[in-house]
């Protein structure tokens, strides 16, 4: 294939070049009338293709990665038992957990037999995999929709159980939950789960309780 | 002796002495840069502001930068001038040379004061009117053949930096 | 000794002047360039944004300053310096008003009327060369160096078409002197045109605005700092305030030529047809003056920006070839036509 013809016969005054920059200013002039037009007027979103900020957002995914939240079950216990597996599972060695047994007279707190005394996400180690949540036995830990991660200090960066208990009941009241889904059905899972543990391996998919054989 | 030309006097020398003891190219230039502006302000001095402005049009704004641009082209900020010549009657000529020069020097500024005295300047001195009617009036021819002799150079410039066809 | 105070007091009035022009050139720039763009520019530091200009300032002399290890210390803090410096002292030949009484005392609005007039911005304006080539050199980095390249054979090819263009309005008014010229605008040209420049050289006009956005370095002729080519020209390697000299002295540069431009073209401060100084007490009338100088070189300054987002960037090539086999040519037969009309009017 030879280059491309380019036809380069141009005609006085597009070779003048003197009359092709007014022709431009004219057009940068409309935008720029628009635009100052635009931003005289009250209102976040004045300007239609400019989204500004802080005032406009996107709308996010329901399924959207962002800050990790611990979920409390429907009378309002502390799903968390402080198994270890998020920890072992995230590729970023970014969750420390402190087990703790519960006492006597603390079982309306939590949902389980233990409880996790300190539970910390490093925020700033985490790369938002979601392992953590397939990985999860009781459901307890979902990654929610929190991205304005940004702060001042590494100290204030990292996540501890108070902040994603908090990031949990805003959701709720602000309805963003996810909706459960039902785990993917995969061709040929029950036939591995029949024949043994080598082929369950290979049937992937599913999330929460469909993984249970995990890496 | 008034401090406006002491100062300038000072700078002039400095820059000088600066520049040829600099190992670097390019402050060296820098030098060279601020000896035209001294040179310069004594021109103002002496009330010929267009002849200061011709310094440092041409030869600091022009002529230096030329000469810049040929430094920055050719070499790179690590080169230093290291040459030191080791070539025996070389050095001598260079000191019997030197010595004639500040001889000569030195003879040419004790005669200075026959020249240097206290006149009233005339009205206009200095003016780009008067320098317009000396150059196309009295100096005519000096003007003329000057521009030629540019011409010269240039077309010998063009035609030396013509690649062989 | 009062001849000196005068002047010190323009000297220094002068200076801030151009010092807040050019803040409040950095908040038109990223409005206006912002406007251009379908976008709103800084919006959130006071009304319209109007104080980023000092957020930014702030922020340029609180950063670390970065010298690079192996960056000649003495050329690298002597760039900036050598660029800002001569940008500040071009302003001091424009008259930017007439007259004004003070105290029973004439005042002109011009720090100093020398009779070599532009001369002195021309060669003032050769000085800035050296600070971009010094920056250049002095950051030991390939780009940098490259940028400083670029600006010197830029600038030294359109001088020559920027002094011809000057050279024409001198055979038209028979003088240097800035203040002189603007003088000869007063009136009418032709019985219905205002006596301006640029109605009597339309042609030296247009090359002189060609060659004034070569010499401020802006678009469509700002190789040496182009951004998305060499990283940032000759100040890559500058941070914090002598960056800040770095676009101070841009700005200040593009402030005296608009300024260049209104004296010299556009009749400085005169309104066309009106004679102010019938009307109006003698301080009024040199506050007014300035004003109009001032609104007139604001809409060169706001014609700065909107070029650079308008045409895009020629390359080095195109910019020597349009310096050397189109602008040279054009000025010297300006040049020649000149001086034919005037000849035959005299």
């Amino acid at each position: 294939m030879g280059k491309p013809e380019v036809k380069r016969d141009y005609t006085l005054g597009e070779r003048l070049y003197l009359v092709e920059i007014v022709k431009g200013l004219g057009i940068t002039w409309k935008h720029f009338m628009k635009n100052f037009r635009a931003s005289l007027q009250k209102g976040p979103h004045t300007v239609p293709t400019c989204w500004q900020y802080p005032w406009d957002k996107r709308e996010i995914s329901p399924i959207f990665r962002g800050e990790h939240m611990l979920l409390l079950d429907e009378e309002g216990r502390e799903k968390c038992v402080a198994c270890g597996m998020c920890q072992r599972v995230c590729p970023a060695k970014c969750i420390t957990i402190k087990r703790g047994k519960v006492k006597e007279g603390e079982e309306a707190k939590y949902a389980g037999k233990t409880y996790c005394a300190s539970f910390e996400i490093d925020l700033l180690r985490c790369i938002f995999c979601g392992l953590c949540e397939e990985a999860c036995n009781k459901g307890a830990i979902v990654l929610g929709q929190g991205y304005e991660l940004a702060d001042f200090s590494r100290q204030a960066c990292v996540a501890d159980k108070k902040r994603l208990i908090g990031n949990f009941l805003r959701a709720k009241e602000e309805g963003r939950l996810k909706p459960k889904r039902p785990p993917v059905p995969v061709a040929g899972a029950k036939d591995a789960k029949a024949a043994g543990p080598q082929k369950a391996k290979s049937a992937g998919g599913g999330q929460g309780k469909g993984l249970k054989r995990g890496v | 002796m008034d401090p406006y030309f002491i100062v300038f006097f000072i700078m002039a020398l400095g820059a000088a002495i600066f520049m040829i003891t600099a190992k670097d190219a390019l402050p060296s230039a820098l030098g060279l840069l601020t000896v035209f502006i001294a040179l310069s302000a004594l021109y103002l001095h002496l009330s010929a502001p267009l002849v200061a402005i011709f310094q440092v049009s041409i030869y600091a704004g022009a002529i230096l930068v030329l000469i810049v641009f040929v430094i920055m082209l050719l070499t790179v900020p690590s080169e230093r001038f290291q040459l030191f010549q080791r070539n025996m009657s070389y050095r001598i000529m260079g000191a019997v040379l030197g010595a004639l020069m500040t001889a000569l020097l030195a003879i040419g500024l004790k005669g200075v004061k026959d020249i240097i005295y206290k006149r009233e300047i005339p009205e206009g001195f200095g003016h780009p009117h008067l320098f317009g009617d000396f150059l196309f009036r009295d100096y005519l021819l000096h003007f003329e053949v000057a521009s030629v002799l540019l011409l010269v150079a240039l077309i010998g410039a063009i035609y030396l930096s013509k690649k062989k066809a | 000794m009062e001849a000196w105070g005068v002047a010190l007091i323009k000297v220094v009035f002068i200076w801030a002047w151009t010092l807040i022009i050019a803040t409040l050139m950095t908040w038109v720039e990223r409005r206006g360039s912002a406007m251009i763009q379908d976008r709103l520019g800084p919006n959130v530091c006071g009304p319209f944004g109007i104080l980023q200009p000092l957020a930014d300032g702030i922020k340029l002399f609180t950063k670390e300053d970065i010298v690079p290890e192996k960056a000649k210390k003495i050329l690298f803090a002597l760039g900036p310096i050598m660029f800002a410096l001569p940008a500040f002292s071009a302003y001091a030949v424009i008259p930017f008003g007439d007259k004004i009484v003070i105290g029973g005392k004439e005042i002109i609005l011009q720090v100093a009327d020398v009779n070599i007039g532009f001369l002195y911005i021309m060669a003032i304006g050769a000085m800035s060369v050296y600070g971009i080539v010094v920056g250049g050199w002095g950051s030991n980095n390939k780009f940098s160096i490259l940028g400083g390249l670029r600006s010197t054979a830029q600038l030294i090819s359109y001088e020559v078409p920027f002094g011809l263009a000057l050279l024409s309005v001198v055979i038209i008014y028979g003088t240097f002197s800035l203040r002189e010229i603007v003088l000869h605008q007063q009136g009418t040209f032709l019985g219905f045109l205002p006596n301006w420049g640029i109605f009597k050289q339309p042609l030296g006009f247009i090359l002189f605005i060609v060659t004034a956005y070569c010499e401020a370095n802006r678009v469509p002729f700002d190789l040496p700092e182009a951004e998305s080519e060499i990283v940032a020209g000759y100040h890559t390697e500058y941070g914090s305030m002598r960056l800040g000299l770095y676009l101070f002295g841009e700005y200040v540069n593009m402030y005296t030529l608009s300024a260049l431009m209104v004296t010299l073209y556009f009749g400085g401060w005169h309104i066309p047809y009106i004679d102010m100084s019938k009307f109006l007490g003698p301080v009024a009338y040199g506050i007014a003056s300035f004003l109009v100088f001032f609104l007139k070189t604001c809409f060169f300054l706001w014609l700065f920006v909107w070029v650079r987002w308008t045409v895009p960037r020629f390359r080095y090539d195109q910019v020597m070839s349009l310096g050397w086999k189109s602008l040279i040519p054009l000025a010297l037969l300006n040049l020649f036509i000149t001086a034919f009309l005037v000849q035959l009017t005299i």
